[in-house]
């Protein structure tokens, strides 16, 4: 188990390694096949470890190993320690499944990119990077892997490196997620001082020498802080849908499937400091529900296929935040392996339409892809339905049980509960704008000129200057690999709901119990209050959407300053130009103009004026006489002979 | 002990390296300044001589004759310095030869 | 154990390569290439002491003592601690590196410039194994000389400035430490660091924080900095910043803390706030700073405060840390410098406004550079990482806002590193970069790829450093000042 635990890890590490040095020596097709091989071989390893790890009794299903010391200063000592449990065994599985899926899935989505070796090289130390961070025994290495997913995912964001705003976006999410890196750096120096060492069991049992009082907060609120950048919630959100800027399947797998879900599984994993600290624990809960109100309403007007997708991702994880943030730990993991598997799916669903149509992600430019694309198209409305939580699609399992359990956690979560519910009308709205808009209605003019024509070379031709990257293209739909995936992933979606069903079964939150042992449990009436409700404001939003965007019975309201206060998504991105860039930028310039320049280069100045000034002065003594030298040692002798005989 | 007093032969020790010192000091021609500066070397030779006949100990005679040594290689630099400048066509005035001060 | 013979080697052969470099009269392939073998046979006599060092033992190993003024108790003596043998083994890499650089870069006077690199690293050398203080003394000066040289004549167009700067800051500080030096060495009756014990006095402590934090350079003292940095040959400056301010940091751990513990206590919460501002005001100008080797440069003087503020936690997880971060910023900074150099040679600018889009085309330039700039912001999982977080861990136990001023560093440094890496790789390409010029040659690639790879290394296995500097206890080994 150990081992499958560790090949598991490596693998991917071990493709990243092989792609890089490889250069030109592997073909683009063959790094490919190569990152998919080893991402397939961790699912399958992932997979060995859990066969293993059933064979256990529940309670003696922790097995840490340490390859060695990583790290060490006196007393301490930070090994190289993984850690196999229900919990990562779960992420692993999903995060190495999905990864798979979608690695294959970049095979034919990249083909013909000229720098596709490079591609896989970082979708690889991705996977890697991941899947250390659910796999890190201690909270450093879970840490590192924290740190290297930010930077795979700055690395494949900023990919096309020639575009000024992918370089722009990759910056700002690096930049943010570092902000997030130092605030949980800060709550680790609090532990190590507290207890000494970063392990889970060590520090998890010894959560009380973390003093009950500020020091549990401040290490949940660093916690928090890093939670909070990584998975894209307020206040730290504004680099997600920035980061569409990088290739689809990117998306896909990084910033909807695995990466931006790895704050839901750090406050899980830690969730003996975050009960420590309770007030923490709501405030997650808190910010959880705001981003998913505000990321559904900004969903709303926006235009571009992937950014709507980007931010339903963030209200998706705001239930996440709000499940684990009211304790309901099984449920929020639940919601965030079946929105891997609907989220990949709309992400390159939403991909092969892009492709299809040279690089646009417009949504004003689509429409009618139905007949065009009617594989697309199911996989596409499998995705949303999933999403809006209509059942016997997962979505509908997973998020209602969080709401069910919103419901069960006093007057905070019933506030909470009123929020999500109106996050679900909105979803409802938001998704199926998407898809009408898209799919349904006539075929546009600009479809029309890239599937039916027949001729795409002649398409491809005509939009490359308008987008040299996306615009590789293939007939109809896609190679298999992209859709088989595709395929797989709408089965998945689908289905992969019924794996619990709360109240009834629940194979998950039972597997999940040794580690995070949930503080709140919905009663079966709660759950099923819940279900209708949100199913029925679920279809109330795709009514909605269904008279505006598809029978365009009504119009949409028009209220130009809600328009402008969305459009510029609630001006978080200006307000925080104007808080901290712009201040970073003066201080560093005013430092350099009236602090360097002036005085510590001007004190040098002064310095070598002085020198020179004394060197001049003694110079004027040296008259390059010789008698004045004789004469100046004669009277120095007589002097100091007439001192030696008068002193004595 | 034969001959004069030690005192005798330092006072004229003395003599000797003052009428040097005063040379190198007032006079301009470097021959003259490096005859004068002869002079005081011998001055100081003669009281170490003298101290060394005092104290009836050789010391101060082999000091002597290192310094013998040292004035006789001193004036060879020297002379082939002023040979030098003659050949350049400068003028022998140790007042005017000041390119030391830079 | 009694290999001492070894360390003295180590100081010597250099020494002697360099005047045998310089007066064998070779044609210039040919000079370089000795040079780079003398270079590489010194590095293979470090893995030799690091194959007879043993790491377990706290204490001075390796040790050579013969008495040089015997009334005055100096001698020459020398010897190895965990990490005095890292930072040599530092210097000879990083020496061995500019040595080949230089000669695949082509040099003037090639004699005399190898000449000049090999004595300079005997001279580093006896600065980390010295355990006389004056022999320390002469090592540190000894060490000035070819410098003052190799950025003097070699260097820039305004390298005759730099090189005065340089000169005239760094001698104010060593007379101070002169003086100390003396004093310290009469009062105590001995001038051995091993034999001798604390001293109280503020001033001497002084003395000797002057220079160290001079040649570090710890703000507000870097105004040599960004000039010599600029001026001199990017090999030279990869010295520089790599190896020559390490000897600085060295210099506050072996004898600034060690010997003085009540003025350091004195002093700590001033030293620690120079450090801070340091940390801050160095990422800040390197966010701004409008070449390539001014955001090395302003980095350096960032990194040094940082290392500065592990030393002066004094515990077991700052003096780890520092230790860890002067070995991986040496390492480093040498590589970027080299790259600097690279790229200039390549576009005849450090400009960053004129550079970009080198990407492109040139994948072993874009993996290099890349690869040590997000090592070099730290980015977890890195070797610098490790040291970070060791350092900022240790100093958060003196006072927590240290750490927060750190954190917020790690945040700047992100920015000025990404800064740099997209300003040269990224984008269009800038106007001067040509399509004639190449990626990165094999002779480069062989220089650099050893400098990366050992800091992969050290991201894998930090604790190679953390765990053999101090043979246990690292504030345990400074506050029994080192028997």
């Amino acid at each position: 188990m150990i081992a499958a635990a560790w090949i598991c890890l490596l693998t991917p590490l071990g493709a990243t390694l092989a792609i890089t040095l490889a250069g030109s020596r592997i073909t683009r097709r063959g790094a490919g096949y190569l990152a998919t091989a080893s991402v397939a071989a961790s699912f399958v390893s992932a997979v060995v470890a859990f066969a293993l790890l059933l064979g256990d009794s529940p309670e003696h299903r922790s097995h840490p190993s340490t390859l060695w010391s990583w790290l060490t200063a006196g007393q301490l000592d930070f090994g190289l320690r993984i850690l196999v449990d229900p919990l990562s065994v779960f992420m692993m599985l999903v995060v190495a499944g999905v990864g798979s899926l979608i690695v294959a899935y970049s095979i034919g989505y990249m083909d013909g990119d000229d720098e596709e070796r490079r591609y896989f090289a970082y979708m690889a130390l991705f996977v890697f990077s991941m899947l250390l961070l659910v796999q890190g025994g201690n909270l450093l290495l879970l840490f590192v892997g924290w740190g290297l997913v930010g930077l795979s995912s700055y690395l494949l964001i900023g990919f096309w490196h020639d575009r000024p705003s992918a370089i722009a976006a990759a910056k700002k999410a690096f930049v943010m997620n570092a902000i997030g890196d130092a605030t949980m750096a800060l709550a680790l120096f609090v532990v190590i001082q507290r207890t000494g060492s970063l392990d889970f069991e060590t520090v998890f049992t010894h959560t009380g020498a973390l003093g009950g009082g500020w020091a549990v907060n401040l290490v949940a609120l660093g916690l928090l802080g890093g939670a909070v950048a990584k998975s894209a919630q307020l206040p730290l959100h504004t680099w997600l849908p920035d980061a569409m800027e990088g290739p689809t399947p990117v998306s896909a797998l990084i910033h909807a499937a695995t990466m931006v879900t790895a704050g839901v599984y750090l406050i899980v994993r830690t969730n003996p400091i975050f009960e420590a600290a309770p007030r923490v624990l709501e405030l997650a809960a808190g910010l959880g529900a705001a981003t998913l109100v505000l990321a559904g309403l900004i969903a709303l007007v926006q235009t571009d296929i992937k950014r709507v997708i980007a931010y339903s991702t963030m209200s998706q994880i705001g239930y996440m935040f709000l499940a684990v943030g009211l304790g309901a730990y099984a449920n929020g993991m639940f919601h965030l392996m079946t929105h891997a598997f609907f989220k990949a799916l709309l992400f390159m669903a939403a991909g092969i339409a892009i492709h299809a149509l040279a690089g646009e992600q417009d949504i004003r430019k689509m429409g009618g892809l139905r007949r065009l694309m009617p594989f697309t198209y199911i996989a596409f409305l499998v995705g949303t339905l999933s999403l809006t939580g209509i059942p016997p699609f997962s979505g509908f399992f997973s998020k209602d049980s969080i709401l069910g359990a919103a419901l069960a956690q006093g007057w905070y979560g019933q506030v909470l509960w009123g929020v999500g519910m109106i996050g679900t009308f909105l979803t409802g709205l938001y998704a199926f704008r998407l898809f009408f808009v898209v799919f349904w209605g006539e075929p546009s003019g600009f479809v029309r000129e890239h599937l039916m024509t027949g001729s795409h070379a002649q398409a491809r031709e005509g939009h490359l200057s308008h987008d040299g990257h996306e615009s590789h293209m293939h007939a109809g739909e896609g190679p298999l690999s992209m859709t088989l995936t595709v395929g797989v992933l709408t089965v998945l979606a689908a289905t992969g709901g019924l794996l619990q069903f709360a109240g009834v079964w629940t194979p998950v939150s039972d597997w999940l119990e040794p580690v995070a042992r949930p503080l709140v449990e919905a009663t079966g009436a709660q759950e099923a209050v819940s279900s209708v409700l949100a199913v029925g404001l679920g279809l109330a939003g795709i009514w909605v959407a269904w008279l505006i965007y598809a029978k365009r019975r009504v119009q949409a309201p028009r209220l130009a300053t809600v328009q402008a206060l969305l459009e510029h998504k609630f001006y978080f991105d200006e307000l925080y130009g104007l808080a901290f860039y712009r201040p970073a930028v003066l201080l560093a310039t005013g430092l350099t103009r009236f602090v360097e320049q002036p005085l510590v280069l001007g004190s040098v100045r002064g310095l070598v004026r002085g020198v020179r000034e004394l060197g001049l002065g003694t110079g004027r003594i040296q008259t390059g006489l010789v008698r004045t030298y004789a004469l100046s040692i004669a009277a120095s002798i007589a002097v100091v002979t007439v001192v030696f005989l008068a002193v004595r | 002990m034969k001959g004069p007093d030690v005192v005798w032969y330092l006072a004229l020790a003395g003599f000797l390296f003052c009428t040097g010192a005063l040379g190198v000091l007032i006079r301009r021609s470097p021959l003259i300044v490096l005859l004068s500066l002869e002079i005081m070397l011998n001055g100081a030779n003669l009281a170490l001589i003298a101290f060394s006949r005092h104290y009836a100990q050789g010391d101060g005679q082999i000091f002597a004759l290192t310094v013998m040594a040292v004035a006789a290689s001193e004036v060879v630099v020297g002379l082939g310095l002023i040979v030098a400048i003659a050949r350049k066509n400068l003028d022998l005035d140790v007042d005017k030869l000041s390119t030391l001060r830079g | 154990m009694t290999s001492g013979w070894l360390t003295t080697v180590l100081i010597l052969f250099p020494i002697a390569a360099g005047l045998l470099v310089w007066l064998l009269p070779l044609r210039p392939f040919a000079i370089g290439s000795t040079a780079l073998l003398f270079a590489l046979i010194e590095v293979g006599l470090w893995i030799d002491s690091v194959a007879r060092f043993d790491f377990s033992r706290p204490g001075l190993q390796l040790d050579q003592r013969t008495s040089w003024f015997s009334d005055l108790h100096v001698s020459y003596h020398v010897g190895f601690y965990g990490f005095s043998l890292w930072l040599a083994g530092l210097t000879v890499v990083v020496l061995a590196a500019a040595i080949g650089y230089a000669f695949w870069a082509g040099r003037d006077r090639p004699r005399a410039y190898y000449g000049l690199m090999l004595i300079l690293t005997g001279a580093i050398v006896g600065v980390f194994v010295a355990q006389d203080l004056l022999l320390f003394y002469v090592f540190w000066e000894a060490m000035l000389i070819p410098l003052y040289f190799l950025v003097g004549v070699w260097g820039g167009a305004g390298r005759l400035r730099a090189t005065l700067l340089f000169v005239i800051y760094t001698m104010a500080g060593s007379l101070l430490m002169l003086a100390s030096i003396i004093v310290l060495g009469l009062s105590q009756g001995t001038f051995d660091l091993v034999d001798s014990g604390t001293n109280g006095s503020d001033w001497i402590f002084l003395g000797f924080v002057a220079a160290f934090a001079v040649k570090a350079p710890l703000f507000p003292l870097h105004a040599w900095l960004p000039e010599a940095y600029r001026e001199s040959s990017p090999e030279v400056a990869a010295v520089l910043s790599g190896v020559v301010s390490k000897a600085a940091a060295y210099g506050f751990l072996r004898i600034a803390i060690s010997k003085f513990p009540e003025p350091v206590a004195d002093f700590r919460t001033p030293i620690l706030v120079l450090a801070a501002c340091g940390l801050v005001y160095g990422s800040l100008l390197a966010f701004r700073a409008p070449d390539v080797r001014g955001v090395i440069a302003y980095s350096s003087l960032a990194q040094m405060g940082l290392i500065v503020l592990g030393l002066f936690a004094v515990n077991d997880l700052g003096l780890n840390g520092a230790v860890l971060q002067m070995v991986n910023h040496g390492l480093i900074s040498a590589t970027l410098f080299l790259l600097a150099g690279g790229i200039e040679r390549r576009t005849s600018t450090g400009e960053l406004a004129l550079l970009g889009g080198m990407a492109r085309g040139r994948p072993a330039l874009a993996t290099m550079l890349m690869t040590a700039g997000v090592i070099a912001l730290a980015v977890p999982g890195s070797a610098a990482f490790a040291g970070e977080f060791a350092i900022l861990a240790g100093v958060f136990q003196t006072g927590w806002g240290w750490a927060v001023v750190g954190a917020i560093a790690i945040v700047l440094a992100a920015m000025y590193m990404l800064r740099l890496i997209s300003a040269v790789l990224h984008q269009a390409p800038g106007p001067a970069v040509s399509e004639a010029a190449l990626d990165l040659r094999p002779a480069e690639l062989g220089v650099l790829v050893p400098l990366v790879a050992l800091l992969l290394v050290l991201s894998a296995w930090p604790a190679a450093i953390t765990d053999h500097s101090f043979g246990g206890s690292a504030s345990h080994a400074v506050s029994q000042v080192f028997k």
